[in-house]
């Protein structure tokens, strides 16, 4: 019994030893890690910072607009150019059918607008705002006028 | 025998019984002993296990977080970033090395400087050998050396050049924002512009600056004025974009320039910030101020006609239009035609009290506010008398700089309100204070729309975007003499003008005609189009739909109805 205890506390002590010694070995490993990492993040946020700069002065617009020109057939948007969501044709639009010339049914679309630079600069301003009303908004007003 | 007795007690003995009882009592003192001891200690293993429980399961069941707090480090340069408002790095700090000796460590100061200038060809040999012969632990050789240089340095091996980390502030869009972020010193210390306003809290580092500034709208800016400058020959330039409704400025450039990297070597002229702290005569676009007070005041209403036929005479001066329509003119036709005679004759009637109020109200006669040092204060004539009230009402006799032509220009698109204009980013609008009412400023769009529809800056017309402004042309005062052919072109217009949301300034210093212009100088030639193509870049990036000419609410918005109304009898 008391033999046994001994060997007990004799393997006990070894295995607490070891332990110990282990865990602090581990711990000065993981803290020599630990500030090898923090300087590496230094690093990479000095690289990041440089690449910051690097980034901005890529972007500099003059720099952009010069690789456009080259590379690009691109020319600056005319306000002609532009137009917005309410320009486009109402869904109802898209279900209607219309008879063309040989009196097949086919499906509406709505006549393209002309492009700007076909027209005189007033024109082509008037020709950007779809104004004819549609299909859908003529049949409700005719059906209100039968009533 | 009292001593005799307590050692006896001490071994748990007692003489006085039998060998026989004393060998057991002997034995029972003993154990009572080890229990004791044993009690104790059972006590106190007890009370670190407990203790270890409490602290390891029960107190705080994880591992306390070590690692955060205390040792993490994080890149804080010595100045702050300055970023524009969708945060695009416009000024920063780079890391540099930096060549410095120690003269003490050279021992061959001829031979070293020479093997030096191999390298560096540019330094002074003589200054060279004397740093490196005065035996001091510290001269500075050489401050920001590239990567090349730094490595061909390192390879000369001479003993005692040694390289110092700094930090050099870089411009990543060199001269973009030259004149609003200004410049640092070699030893990164703000000397101009933002750089300097904003010195300490740069230094305290907390997070980049935010300015209002937009890169895209600085760049098109500064390229269509440097185009026009150099198109009509102009000695400078300055223009300016502003939100009216928060006062913020989005782009604001003075022409010439300079490289902020290297500002020793510009001359001063191109260090002259011509946005704040020139101060101009601004002509005819002193006309809409003048108008907006009489009409605010209710001296005229926009029908009201004035005898423009002849010029005015005032002592020895005479006040008299270009290219005059001479007839009577009403008060929006004045605008149109922009009339010298008409405005004079507007500004008596509400006269010099009103316009001096007015005029400060408007943040005219005050020394301007905004965040950054080099700003002018307007020249104020005195004292104001009823020639200056005249001269004035058409933007002569009282020089203001840009600036504040931009904010009170603002003011009268705005619905009447006047902001400070300011360089840092703003969070919805600041608080501003009223100058004239919401109807006056409504008048206000409609004539500047009409100077661009009908009257001297048609050439500022953008389809879709409804400019509106006004020219002014004044002569330059050279030596206190007005000059025929030195000008200042000021185009300033807000857009669009059914709801005006931005205010663009273009001013040309002495711009000369071309054979595109017949010559002419004038604002409505020359500035008008700088304004019209400036416009025509940035309103898609500011998001500003173009809008149908012949929508109604358009029309309804910015009709003006010239139709002449009664005569009205001049004052004088």
């Amino acid at each position: 019994m008391t033999r046994a205890m001994t060997f007990i506390g004799l393997f006990l002590t070894i295995v607490i030893g070891a332990g110990t010694y282990w865990v602090s070995h581990e711990v000065e490993r993981l803290e020599k890690r630990y500030s090898a990492i923090q300087s590496e993040i230094l690093n990479e946020q000095e690289t990041i910072h440089v690449l910051d700069a690097e980034w901005s002065y890529l972007n500099n617009p003059q720099r952009i607009e010069s690789l456009a020109k080259t590379y690009l057939k691109l020319d600056q948007i005319a306000p002609l150019q532009m137009a917005s969501i309410d320009d486009l044709p109402e869904d109802a639009d898209l279900h209607q059918y219309r008879l063309d010339k040989f009196g097949e049914a086919v499906a509406f679309l709505p006549v393209p607008r002309a492009r700007p630079d076909e027209l005189a600069p007033d024109e082509a301003a008037e020709a950007m705002i779809i104004n004819a009303p549609s299909l859908a908004a003529t049949r409700s007003d005719a059906q209100e006028g039968g009533q | 025998m009292s001593f005799y007795r307590f050692s006896y007690w001490l071994r748990g003995d007692r003489p006085e019984l039998s060998p026989d009882q004393r060998e057991r009592h002997a034995i029972e003192t003993a154990r009572n002993r080890i229990f004791i001891t044993g009690a104790m200690f059972a006590i106190g293993f007890v009370w670190i296990t407990a203790g270890l429980v409490d602290a390891t399961v029960l107190r705080q069941g994880n591992e306390p977080e070590m690692a955060s707090g205390s040792d993490t480090r994080e890149l804080k340069t010595e100045r702050a970033d300055i970023v524009d408002r969708n945060g695009m790095l416009i000024a920063t700090d780079l890391p540099t090395n930096s060549l410095y000796a120690d003269a003490r460590v050279i021992k061959d100061p001829v031979g070293s400087a020479d093997q030096l200038l191999t390298v560096l060809p540019d330094l002074d040999r003589d200054t060279l050998i004397r740093h490196l012969s005065s035996q001091k632990a510290f001269v500075w050789i050489r401050r920001n050396l590239t990567p090349e240089q730094q490595y061909a340095v390192n390879s000369l091996g001479v003993p005692g050049l040694n390289f110092q980390r700094e930090e050099r502030r870089v411009y990543p869009h060199g001269r973009l924002f030259a004149h609003v972020l200004g410049f640092t010193d070699i030893d990164n210390n703000g000397i101009a512009g933002v750089e300097r306003k904003f010195d300490n809290e740069l230094r305290i580092n907390n997070g980049p600056l935010q300015l209002s500034l937009d890169t895209r709208i600085q760049y098109a800016l500064e390229e269509e004025v440097e185009s026009a400058m150099k198109t009509y020959d102009a000695v400078g330039a300055t223009g300016m974009v502003m939100d009216i409704y928060t006062g913020e400025v989005l782009g604001m450039m003075s022409l010439p320039d300079f490289d902020p990297h290297r500002p020793g070597q510009a001359p001063a002229d191109a260090r002259f910030n011509r946005a704040t702290l020139g101060v101009y005569e601004m002509g005819s676009v002193f006309k809409l101020f003048n108008t907006a007070i009489a009409l605010e005041t209710g001296t005229v209403n926009l029908q009201s006609m004035y005898d423009a036929s002849q010029p005015i005479r005032v002592g020895r001066f005479a006040i008299s239009d270009y290219r005059g329509e001479n007839r009577w003119l009403s008060v929006a036709e004045i605008i149109k035609y922009s009339s010298n005679i008409g405005s004079a004759r507007i500004a008596l009637d509400f006269g010099t009290e009103t316009q001096r109020k007015y005029l400060k109200k408007f943040g005219i006669l005050d020394t301007p506010r905004i965040e950054l040092p080099e700003v002018g204060s307007p020249l104020v004539p005195n004292p104001w008398r009823e020639v200056n009230t005249m001269t004035i009402s058409f933007g002569h006799g009282l020089a203001v700089t840009p600036l504040q032509v931009v904010s009170g220009i603002s003011a009268l698109a705005n619905g009447g309100i006047l902001r400070p204009a300011t360089i840092l980013k703003q969070d919805g609008a600041p608080a501003g204070e009223r100058v004239i009412s919401r109807q006056t400023s409504d008048k206000m769009r409609r004539l500047m729309r009409l100077v661009v529809t009908d009257g001297s800056g048609k050439k500022a017309e953008v389809p879709g975007y409804f400019l509106g402004g006004k020219t002014g042309t004044s002569e330059k005062l050279v030596n206190g003499r007005y000059v025929k052919n030195a000008r200042m072109s000021t185009f300033v217009a807000a857009f669009p003008m059914q709801d005006p949301k931005y205010v663009v300034l273009v001013t040309l210093d002495e711009p000369k005609g071309t054979k595109e212009t017949y010559g002419f100088a004038t604002a409505g030639w020359v500035s008008a189009p700088a304004v019209g193509k400036v416009v025509t870049r940035i309103a898609p990036l500011l998001g500003i739909e173009p809008a149908n000419a012949k929508a109604p609410e358009i029309e309804q918005a910015l009709h003006i109805d010239l139709r002449k109304g009664e005569r009205k009898l001049a004052s004088f």
